[in-house]
């Protein structure tokens, strides 16, 4: 970047801070009224962070990750550093690209037609922006901030943050609550856009307790599972022989639906069932 | 990614006669779309409404000269990191508001490219409306005239108003203008929204207003 560039660049950055931190978490009693300082440290932290870390600068949804951090820890030095370590853990920062977010959604795709198979044939004979799965973007890079009320989203946040077996579990939640949430999309046969607004009106609606419980039964079920998908295989890269199972390994399976026909697992396009006995590392 | 349809859910109100009309709000981040989403279907205004994550997805359903029309309206993220998703919303979308901000130069040149895009990439007959929002702020604080924003839409041959979401200035007209336009020039039997509409020029009154 020329300097101009870099200087618009900042400005664009600014501006969109500026413009976000006065609509976060407003109703929340830390961030609550007018001129409230607060507001100012939570800005600060964002647009320090932008400087440090210029290849991110700033996303839309960060001040929502940092307000409840904030709110929690209230000081700003803190706050930023416990800021930091949430960036590099949460998807929403290791993946600010659309690829990354592609990854997530593909892997959840798949978990779908596994766990959720009715749901994700109803999807599927939608056609490609039914694909797209609209409507859990916002669970995925919020970690489900905008679903639940404070108390069951920072639950939530905490549950994913464990890593417990998994480093994907945000997938295992929102395939729980399509699990729990969406029958009425398949019963009522709802087209992509009425799926979005089915699953954004359960906001603040859904019962986070319940949720949490399913999810850990999903994974559990997943564990479960003697053959798994090539295609799922990277969400098991934390699923060792855990408590539960102790010794169990998935054989994994080459699904035989990749794009390029090549299966990213094993690169063996012409034997799509070719089964693999052990996992990487294993 | 290729053309494909989706299933029509069969309307509840109003029978076979409803038309569906599909509607897109583009614009930079924070010049209010989802405001005037919310002001329009709801008649709600929030301030402090937070940024959209994603895109949103509204419905109302209003009666435009005889015709009941329900609006299927897609409320798009303004910060660009979004921006590869945007085609599928405005894909086969008969209505566009492209949003500024009457405040703030660098919205009305977001407008501008985001017109370009229209143009350039999206049914040729989309209808597309300008709206410079936050119409009701100080006169000292605007930063685009209404001539300007006027002007621009003319030379596109784009409907233009100012809105403001805050006090509901303009803001049902401007919607009940989109759709009177596509139901009068799909009107003629046999016409389909898609192939029909016409886009000629608002250039006479310089506005759906």
């Amino acid at each position: 970047m020329n300097d101009e560039e870099q200087e618009q660049f900042w400005r664009r950055i600014q501006s969109t801070v500026e413009k976000d931190v006065i609509r976060t978490d407003r109703s929340h009693s830390y961030f609550k009224g007018e001129d409230n300082p607060n507001i100012e440290v939570l800005q600060n932290i964002l647009l320090n962070y932008a400087v440090a870390n210029p290849q991110l600068g700033y996303t839309q949804g960060m001040s929502d990750l940092l307000a409840p951090v904030l709110a929690e820890i209230q000081n700003e030095a803190d706050a930023y550093w416990c800021f930091v370590g949430l960036m590099q853990r949460t998807l929403f920062v290791s993946s600010p690209k659309d690829n990354d977010m592609d990854k997530q959604l593909n892997y959840l795709k798949e978990l779908l037609r596994m766990m959720q198979s009715d749901f994700y044939y109803h999807l599927n004979r939608l056609g490609e922006d039914a694909m797209e799965l609209l409507f859990c973007h916002r669970w995925i890079l919020l970690c489900f901030k905008r679903e639940f009320p404070e108390v069951d989203a920072l639950r939530i946040w905490e549950a994913c943050w464990s890593h417990y077996q998994t480093d994907y579990f945000h997938l295992f939640i929102c395939v729980a609550i399509v699990s729990i949430y969406g029958d009425d999309v398949i019963d009522q046969g709802l087209p992509s856009d009425e799926i979005l607004l089915h699953f954004s009106s359960l906001a603040m609606h859904m019962n986070g307790d319940l949720v949490l419980r399913k999810a850990r039964g999903l994974l559990h079920d997943f564990r479960q599972i003697p053959k798994i998908p090539c295609t799922l295989h990277g969400l098991c890269s934390l699923c060792g022989p855990g408590m539960w199972d102790s010794g169990h390994v998935p054989i994994v399976e080459c699904a035989g639906n990749h794009v390029d026909g090549i299966c990213p697992y094993h690169s063996n396009p012409t034997s799509p069932t070719h089964v693999l006995h052990s996992m990487p590392g294993q | 990614m290729t053309q494909r349809s989706q299933p029509k859910q069969p309307s509840a109100a109003g029978g076979s006669k409803s038309k569906q009309i599909k509607l897109v709000l583009l614009g930079e981040s924070g010049v209010g779309k989802s405001s005037i989403a919310l002001r329009y279907v709801r008649g709600e205004f929030n301030e402090n409404g937070e940024a959209t994550i994603g895109a949103a997805f509204l419905t109302k359903t209003v009666n435009v000269r005889g015709q009941s029309v329900k609006f299927d309206i897609w409320d798009t993220a303004g910060q660009e990191r979004y921006h590869s998703l945007a085609p599928m919303y405005y894909r086969g979308a008969p209505a566009a508001i492209i949003v500024y901000d009457v405040t703030s130069k660098s919205s009305f040149t977001r407008a501008q490219a985001w017109i370009k895009e229209l143009l350039q990439q999206a049914n040729s007959q989309m209808v597309i409306c300008l709206a410079g929002n936050k119409a009701d702020m100080a006169s000292e604080t605007r930063t685009v005239s209404r001539e300007e924003g006027k002007d621009h839409a003319e030379e596109h041959g784009l409907l233009f108003t100012e809105t403001s979401a805050k006090t509901g200035l303009n803001v049902e007209d401007m919607f009940i203008n989109l759709a009177a336009k596509i139901v009068a020039t799909t009107m003629s039997p046999g016409n389909d929204i898609e192939e029909n509409v016409r886009l000629e020029e608002s250039g006479k009154k310089g506005g759906c207003c």
